[in-house]
């Protein structure tokens, strides 16, 4: 099978729709048959990188126990937006995994360098 | 001449995404390119339950897609864990939750891998998100 660097986009947060897991869940397949896969989390979907979810209450599962596998699976060009990240008033070591913040331009060319882009 | 995989995950009639992927594909068709295959996944599935009743006067897209897919020699294939969600079961499905089946003629099931292949091997793929 070919290899096809895909850039995978998320823009929705864990729990209210199922719009993002989708997207996951198609990195994971990708990255599977060894793809390289760049995975961005926009606006909302940082909301998945945050550690502090607890799900109980709600009574649903905790999603964002699927970034703890993105590793497993080689899964390691995650990026960000810096300034959404600190309009959030988030640091990156508040994430739950290695991202890395970049620039508008920074983040065009790293997703101008792969194949195809999804976004879900 | 292309070739092109479309994945759906627009729900059958309550977006647009399925009823637009079927003008694409004809027009695509017309134009003398290629459907490799066409994946439902998500809400999208609900295509493939043959229990569907739909009202006389609205296109009955499981049928038009099924009509295509013979005519054009394409796949039509739903994602295995979204179909089981859905409650789109075949035979194999079915006799393990002890239900009817209820998989239309013409859709099968298939894994997310079936996505990743089709998307490598046709040169552009579109999705149709609807909603």
């Amino acid at each position: 099978m070919r290899s096809s660097p895909i850039t995978i986009i998320l823009t929705r947060s864990p729990f209210g729709s199922e719009r993002a897991r989708q997207g996951l869940d198609m990195a994971l397949a990708f990255a599977a048959f060894e793809q390289p896969v760049t995975l961005v989390f926009r606006g909302e979907a940082l909301s998945w990188l945050r550690r502090s979810h607890n799900t109980n209450a709600l009574q649903q599962k905790n999603y964002t126990a699927l970034i703890d596998e993105l590793a497993l699976y080689d899964i390691d060009n995650i990026l960000v937006h810096s300034g959404e990240l600190s309009g959030q008033k988030l640091a990156l070591g508040d994430l739950r995994c290695p991202v890395r913040a970049l620039t508008t331009e920074q983040l065009n060319a790293a997703i101008k360098a792969t194949d195809k882009i999804w976004i879900y | 001449m292309a070739t092109f995989a479309l994945m759906i995950t627009a729900p059958p009639y309550a977006a647009q995404g399925a009823l637009s992927a079927l003008h694409f594909a004809r027009a695509a068709i017309a134009g003398g390119h290629q459907i490799h295959s066409v994946f439902f996944s998500g809400e999208a599935v609900a295509i493939g339950n043959r229990c569907l009743q739909i009202v006389s006067d609205e296109i009955n897209l499981s049928e038009q897609w099924r009509v295509l897919s013979q005519e054009h020699r394409f796949e039509l294939q739903l994602c295995s864990s979204a179909a089981v969600k859905a409650g789109v079961l075949d035979e194999h499905e079915a006799a393990r939750a002890g239900l009817p089946a209820t998989l239309a003629s013409g859709f099968i099931i298939a894994g997310l891998g079936s996505w990743v292949e089709a998307s490598l091997v046709a040169e552009r793929n579109v999705h149709f998100a609807g909603h």
